[in-house]
């Protein structure tokens, strides 16, 4: 298997996750609707998934996600798995469409925010955390409209991630063979 | 072919992802030490801009707050004006009857709680959307402040500290369903021990009073404090609210409503007490 990884493109994706880490325990967790916050780590799977297809999206999905996994309480590597997931199928999805349409970010922000949040949940119960299903339709409703709005500036803020190796004049190829 | 690939390599990656993932989770589940200490030094890193950032937006997220709890706002003001008429002539009353329980207590060779050391700080909002049934503090172990440590604020217990870094302290609430504390009704010589049950809900006492049908309604439950417990003895826990018999094993189910109000915690105290 192949990865090309350009240092650029991991370095803007780490300032991205690090930046959208900030805003959110600073000023996201503070403008909740119904005490329901936005999703920002989940909607970074989402963006990636569609810019960049499956495998970029499984990427920043796990990345974004084991950032998040570091402020929450719950088992570390849930929301790092849920998202990786969420950016493959968001990834695959994005792959069928012959004709994407300007709406198409925030119908996918919406979907794949809703799979994300349900995958949270119902992998959060099969690990014990069993308080999490009562607040899921709440979450479930504001999350959803909350990364549908953020989703097209989410969206450009990824694709400037993997414009990264286009920019550079001498990009670097990083060969990683497995099995 | 190309697409082949592309597909083929896409698997590789997402199955390589999920067994990180899995792996990571195994580890956290062992109290993989390593991994923690890993996860308080990334922490560690977010904090300085975490502070920073916070100057540049808590004036947003106050201007948010004030729109969408007005109301809120303001019945909770002229709660608080009424509640602090009434504490300022039991302050009065109090004092007298603290200087009498301390000398009592200094008799009996028990810690009084007040002499108990503690760092007072502030809650911070909560990253999830999940009622986790625990709060983050703002300081942590720069101020002393280490796991197991008793959570309190003026009107009784909160819950303990479960995780600390530099300068934050996860609180595990009482009301988390895992929560149990060992208790006494104040009055009675029995031990027992309670249960948290959930958000909004009272904490149980099933089993260990033997002198149950002494406990009546209105009765205040503090900790027991006993040998090896992570709590002093007397910090107020809750009022009994409802005496109930189990119909099957016959048993007196006790229930306490917390005499903090654990849902909407603003500072918190931590007691530095440590069990020896």
């Amino acid at each position: 298997m192949n990865i090309h990884v350009h240092p650029l493109v991991v370095l803007r994706a780490a300032l991205v996750i690090f930046t959208v880490a900030i805003v959110h325990t600073e000023l996201f967790v503070e403008l909740r609707v119904f005490d329901v916050a936005p999703d920002p780590f989940v909607l970074i799977a989402v963006a990636a998934g569609l810019t960049a297809g499956p495998d970029r999206g499984a990427a920043m999905g796990f990345a974004a996600g084991l950032t998040f996994d570091l402020f929450l309480p719950t088992p570390f590597g849930l929301s790092a798995l849920v998202y990786c997931i969420t950016g493959y199928l968001v990834g695959q999805v994005e792959n069928t469409l012959v004709r994407p349409a300007w709406w198409i970010s925030g119908v996918f922000a919406a979907g794949g925010t809703a799979f994300g949040v349900t995958g949270y949940v119902l992998v959060g119960e099969l690990l014990g955390q069993k308080h999490l299903l009562s607040d899921l339709p709440d979450v479930l409703g504001v999350t959803v409209l909350y990364n549908a709005v953020l989703a097209p500036l989410v969206v450009r803020v990824i694709a400037w991630v993997w414009r990264a190796a286009e920019d550079a004049p001498r990009p670097l190829r990083v060969d990683r063979v497995l099995n | 072919m190309a697409v082949a690939n592309r597909t083929g390599r896409s698997r590789a990656t997402i199955v390589l992802l999920i067994i990180t993932s899995i792996f990571l989770l195994t580890l956290d589940f062992r109290d993989f030490g390593p991994l923690e200490s890993a996860q308080s030094s990334i922490r560690s890193v977010f904090s300085p801009v975490q502070d920073a950032a916070d100057g540049v937006f808590s004036p947003v997220g106050d201007a948010w707050s004030s729109i969408t709890e007005y109301d809120d706002l303001a019945s909770e003001n002229e709660r608080l004006r009424l509640e602090l008429e009434a504490l300022q002539g039991q302050a009065l009353a109090d004092e007298s009857a603290s200087a009498r329980l301390t000398e009592a207590l200094a008799q009996l060779e028990i810690e009084y709680v007040a002499d108990i050391p503690k760092v007072t700080a502030q809650v911070v909002g909560s990253v999830t959307n999940f009622d986790d049934f625990t709060i983050v503090l703002d300081k942590g172990s720069d101020s002393g402040i280490a796991v197991g440590m008793p959570a309190v604020t003026d009107l009784g217990l909160v819950g303990r500290v479960s995780e600390v870094d530099g300068d934050q302290a996860r609180i595990q609430l009482i009301t988390e369903p895992d929560f149990q504390l060992g208790i006494r009704v104040v009055g009675i010589d029995d031990v027992a021990l309670a249960r948290g049950t959930g958000e909004n809900q009272p904490l149980l006492i099933t089993e260990g009073l033997e002198a149950a049908e002494e406990v009546v309604v209105g009765d205040l439950v503090e900790t027991s404090g006993l040998e090896r417990s992570v709590y002093p003895a007397g910090v107020p826990v809750g009022i009994v609210s409802d005496v109930t018999v189990d119909e099957g094993t016959l048993e007196r189910i006790i229930s306490v409503l917390p005499t903090a109000d654990v849902e909407n915690l603003s500072l918190v105290s931590i007691l530095l007490y440590e069990t020896e």
